[in-house]
């Protein structure tokens, strides 16, 4: 179970983030942030092989005492971040992956909405 | 102990043995031999490095599956009878008892060398045809199916071709064997470990005693120089700790388990150096080692293989896992640890890995390098930090007794390894130093920061540069040096505000406003209260709070203090209640929507300063419209009328889009014309495309530029005073009376509070036109009329925006030939003569008109124009003919 999700627009600044009700949620907000680095790093690693098609999945994008922080960047430069608790050992990779597909098919589908700008903060209940 | 070689035995003639064994020992190492392994591996090629010892019974495995270091895998012989009778005598039974022995403990790897010197022929008799030599007689009673079992070495002690042959022949065979020996043995090993595994989930299984018999296949492995392999080992060993790990937590305890869940006594970090890591091998063995031994272990014994194999950097890739891991396993297992005491272990863990490293630095690039190494950094900074604050070495507390005993007993429960060189201070050494007192902590402390930050920002990671800041701000206000902290926290404010991170931003503005405020600096400290009152994403009861210290504080103020609005006020509307057709004299109200986020309700003055543009054809104190006209001028147009055309069009275009002050200016367009008459063509190009279709910012600039606020020339602005703005939206009109007509545009708002003005620029443009329209005169028809007989022309008098009062003039005074007469009663006729007129006007009402029919009568015979004149008092007069 993810602790806390993110979205982030191409320029860096976060279209939405959620964590869970009772955790810190400026503690999240620091990870989510500096994870960036390291997602631009990997970016930009791999931009130099500029055939290679870029996977979405980046995977674990830097391990902390307590979290484990994953990204997905998709090809329009947006960023999705799932932060998990590091004793939840049972998680598995394949699971990981699911969870980003299906964040990446639900900003699809927001963006598919007519009445939905890009570059506003996403909503949602 | 890590040093362990192949042994192989000897037996048999000693004296012989010694004399060739240097040059033996030396030899077999020198070449490579091809190592085919079982199940289908690769082969590898393997050095063989042995030493030899002498044969006996005891030396014999009792246990030949359980081990495999200490035990010989490999026998020899040696003997250079070459006299039968001899031979029958006593070395035959020699061998016999060896091989009889070898045989009785299931061991098939000997070899019996027969050494062929040219001095043991000395004594012989020359037979013509020797029957049987000694070789034949040996290989017949030892060796009847193996015939490699038996070896001939020739002349080992000269230098001919014939023994260097012999010499090299002997070694590969030698080799060869000793590696099957090895192989054979290995395999039974591997059989041995790899039904101990199966048996896991058996009772009475014990984690330990496998743990020493895959450790020793590791070990066998490393003493081939098998690297890789031997690594895989140990790994295999972590994984299947790590699992029964998670099996405990999991409920499924394993007994062996308990012994390493006591509680622990002893924190020491990880040690590295090679002689100091078997220590813990006994305990191990016995069972009597803890979690934190174990691993520690475990990870030294990995450590070392991966120096072995060259790559240091994967050291420091797998430390940072293995720490959090083993934190999260003491977690797990619930294991009791006194406080403070895991912050230790990560720390001087930590820092004899980075020493360790920084040995191997030279071999690798220092980019990848570092990216492993700053998280260990880092790491260690943050446990540093924790047991500063547990301990109370911080700047602003003093420290209780019950820490110094703290700090006494986490002191003790380490060190009880040594450290590794004496020669510069070990991690212990600097832990010890840093936990004694709070000058060399934060001597410590600033240092490690200061290189993570560093390292950080030249890999290019400036975020986590700048939360490192922000920490190390946290920090110097607990100091006191303020001046640093500050710096720290604008940093790092610039680059949230940039990203666009508003609650990260609000955060660094109250730790911001916390440090002005202890830096005395009411400006400064004004400011971000204005920011943290203000923003939308922390909880009403902090907005609350610094919205009363932001007012509080602005009393105190002796000098205004400009800040600009934008986050605090928004404005949304603004309506002119009459856009067109203000005329002079009228007081004009502007209705301005102001969206305020401040939380509570807040009494204001607002004045919103205007730009006055007098209309064209007049003289100008006002800027000159940024318009068409001036770009037109560099035109080069042969369409005249086309010209003049454009010209007025942009003039009308530019009387109501002014946009003085405007914070974005685009370039001017440059167009150019050119028709070319012979073609037919005509084209519009424009010479500045790339200027003004540059791109501004790939990303709309999420905040402007943060340059203090200077005020407009407010001299002529629309006021409101004390007006209550509630938070949300609040609809505020503005009033002021114009002094001179033209054109006004709306451009700055200026919303004073207590001694605070609030800046912010109109973006969206506004302006309103003040009109004066005079009176004016005109006489209908003005052509095409006969002379001689009475026309009837009607005179109309236009009253202009502000009306004719009662009892104005006109006077008409006409050319000769031309008489004039009214007879209406619109109008009171207060002298006639034969020239001229006075007629006394009623009031007009502003905008309105009174007609005055007349009659003229032009005398026949003057064929000319005639002219009447018009004269209103005050006012100017419109000439223009009559015929």
């Amino acid at each position: 179970m993810a602790v806390c999700v993110a979205v982030i627009a191409k320029e860096n600044y976060p279209l939405y983030i959620k964590t869970l009700p009772n955790e810190n949620e400026l503690k999240f907000h620091y990870t989510v942030h500096t994870s960036l680095d390291v997602i631009e790093e990997r970016i930009h690693s791999v931009s130099k092989n500029t055939n290679d098609l870029r996977e979405l999945y980046l995977g674990l994008l830097y391990p902390t005492e307590d979290y484990k922080v994953y990204g997905y960047v998709t090809n329009s430069r947006i960023k999705f971040i799932i932060v998990i608790e590091s004793t939840n050992a049972t998680i598995r990779d394949n699971e990981i992956r699911s969870m980003f597909r299906k964040l990446h098919n639900a900003y699809t589908d927001m963006v598919c909405n007519p009445f939905y700008t890009n570059g506003d903060i996403i909503e949602s209940t | 102990m890590s040093n362990h070689k192949p042994i192989v035995t000897y037996c048999g003639d000693e004296a012989l043995f010694s004399a060739l064994s240097a040059g033996l020992t030396c030899a077999l190492p020198k070449e490579e031999v091809e190592w085919r392994r079982s199940y289908g591996r690769v082969p590898k090629t393997v050095n063989l490095d042995v030493i030899f010892i002498k044969f006996s019974v005891e030396c014999l495995p009792k246990h030949p599956n359980l081990s495999v270091l200490d035990q010989p895998v490999f026998h020899i012989f040696w003997t250079d009878c070459s006299d039968i009778d001899i031979y029958r005598a006593t070395t035959k039974d020699e061998i016999s008892n060896w091989h009889t022995t070898l045989r009785n403990n299931g061991i098939i790897d000997w070899l019996i060398v027969v050494v062929l010197n040219s001095d043991s022929k000395r004594g012989k008799k020359s037979n013509i045809l020797p029957r049987t030599s000694v070789v034949d007689k040996v290989k017949g009673d030892f060796c009847s199916k193996q015939n490699d079992r038996c070896f001939v070495l020739h002349e080992p002690f000269r230098s001919d071709v014939k023994s260097a042959e012999s010499w090299q022949t002997f070694l590969q065979r030698l080799r060869h064997l000793i590696l099957q020996g090895l192989n054979r043995n290995l395999s039974h090993f591997e059989e041995n470990m790899r039904s101990q595994r199966e048996k896991r989930t058996e009772p009475g299984w014990s984690f330990c005693n496998y743990f020493m018999l895959q450790e020793e296949l590791a070990m066998v492995f490393e003493m081939m120089g098998q690297f890789e392999d031997a690594l895989v080992q140990y790994d295999e060993l972590d994984a299947l700790f790590t699992q029964y790990v998670v099996n405990c937590s999991a409920g499924d305890m394993a007994d062996w388990m308990v012994s390493f869940m006591r509680p622990c006594v002893c924190w020491d970090g990880l040690t590295l150096s090679p002689d100091l890591r078997y220590a813990k091998r006994e305990n191990i063995q016995q069972a009597q080692s803890h979690l934190l031994d174990f691993r520690n272990y475990l990870f030294a014994c990995q450590v070392a293989l991966i120096l072995k194999l060259q790559r240091p950097w994967e050291v420091a890739q797998r430390s940072l896992p293995f720490m959090h891991n083993c934190v999260n396993e003491l977690c797990l297992l619930e294991i009791a640890m006194p406080r403070g005491s895991v912050s230790c272990w990560v720390f001087l863990s930590c820092l004899e890995v980075l020493d360790t490293c920084e040995n191997y630095s030279n071999l690798v690039e220092f980019e990848t390098y570092s990216l492993h190494t700053v998280s260990l950094w880092n790491y260690a900074r943050i446990k540093l930090h924790e047991l500063g604050e547990l301990c109370g070495l911080m700047p602003d507390t003093e420290s209780t007794s019950d820490q110094l005993h703290m700090v006494v007993d986490l002191l003790a429960g380490m060190g009880q390894t040594q450290s590794g060189n004496s020669g510069k201070p070990g991690p212990m050494d600097k832990l010890r130093e840093a936990l004694s007192s709070k000058e060399s902590f934060k001597k410590h402390y600033l240092e490690l920061s200061e290189l993570a930050m560093g390292t950080f920002k030249h890999l290019g990671r400036l975020r986590n540069a700048r939360l490192i800041g922000i920490e190390l701000a946290a920090f110097f206000m607990k100091l006191g040096e303020l001046y640093m902290a500050e710096n720290y926290l604008l940093e790092a404010l610039k680059m949230y505000k940039n990203e666009g991170w508003d609650l990260l931003a609000t955060t660094t503005y109250i730790s911001l406003a916390e440090c002005h405020k202890k830096q005395k600096n009411t400006f400064k400290y004004v400011k971000a209260c204005t920011h943290v009152t203000s923003s939308c994403v922390i909880d009403g009861d902090t907005r609350n709070h610094y919205f009363d210290e932001l007012i509080s504080a602005a009393q105190l103020l002796d000098k205004t203090v400009r800040i600009r609005a934008e986050h605090i006020f928004a404005l949304s509307k603004m309506d002119v209640t009459a856009a067109n057709g203000i005329i002079l004299g009228d007081e004009v109200t502007v209705d301005f929507c102001i969206i305020s986020r401040l939380p509570s309700d807040v009494m204001c003055n607002i004045a919103c300063s205007l730009l006055h543009t007098a209309f064209e054809g007049q003289s100008d104190d006002g800027e000159r419209p940024s318009s068409r006209t001036t770009s037109r001028s560099a035109s080069q147009s042969s369409m005249g009328s086309m010209g003049s055309f454009m010209d007025s069009l942009s003039l009308s275009n530019s009387r109501s889009k002014m946009l003085p002050g405007n914070l974005i200016r685009k370039p001017k367009l440059r167009i150019q014309e050119t028709i070319d008459e012979a073609t037919g063509t005509a084209y519009v190009v424009c010479r500045n495309a790339s200027a003004v279709l540059e791109r501004m910012d790939s990303h709309p600039s999420l905040i402007q530029k943060d340059t203090d606020a200077t005020k407009e020339d407010f001299v002529c602005c629309l006021q409101a005073a004390a007006i209550v703005l509630h938070p949300g939206s609040n609809l505020v009109p503005l009033k002021v009376k114009p002094e001179a007509k033209g054109n006004y545009a709306l451009k700055q708002v200026c919303i004073e509070i207590s001694s605070m003005e609030f800046l912010q620029w109109v973006t969206v443009p506004k302006c309103f036109d003040v009109i004066c329209d005079e009176p004016s005169v005109s006489l209908t028809p003005d052509a095409g009329l006969l002379a001689g007989i009475v026309q009837n022309v009607e005179l109309r008098i236009d009253s202009g925006s502000h009306g004719l009062v009662e009892g104005l003039v006109i006077k008409m005074v006409v050319s000769t030939g031309l008489s004039v007469q009214m007879k209406t009663s619109a109008a009171t006729m207060l002298a006639e003569t034969e020239d001229s007129l006075r007629v006394q006007l009623p009031a007009v009402s502003p905008g309105g008109s009174i007609v005055l029919p007349l009659d003229i009568v032009a005398a026949l015979d003057s064929h000319r124009k005639h002219k009447v004149l018009f004269s209103l008092l005050s006012f100017l007069l419109d000439v223009f003919c009559i015929c």
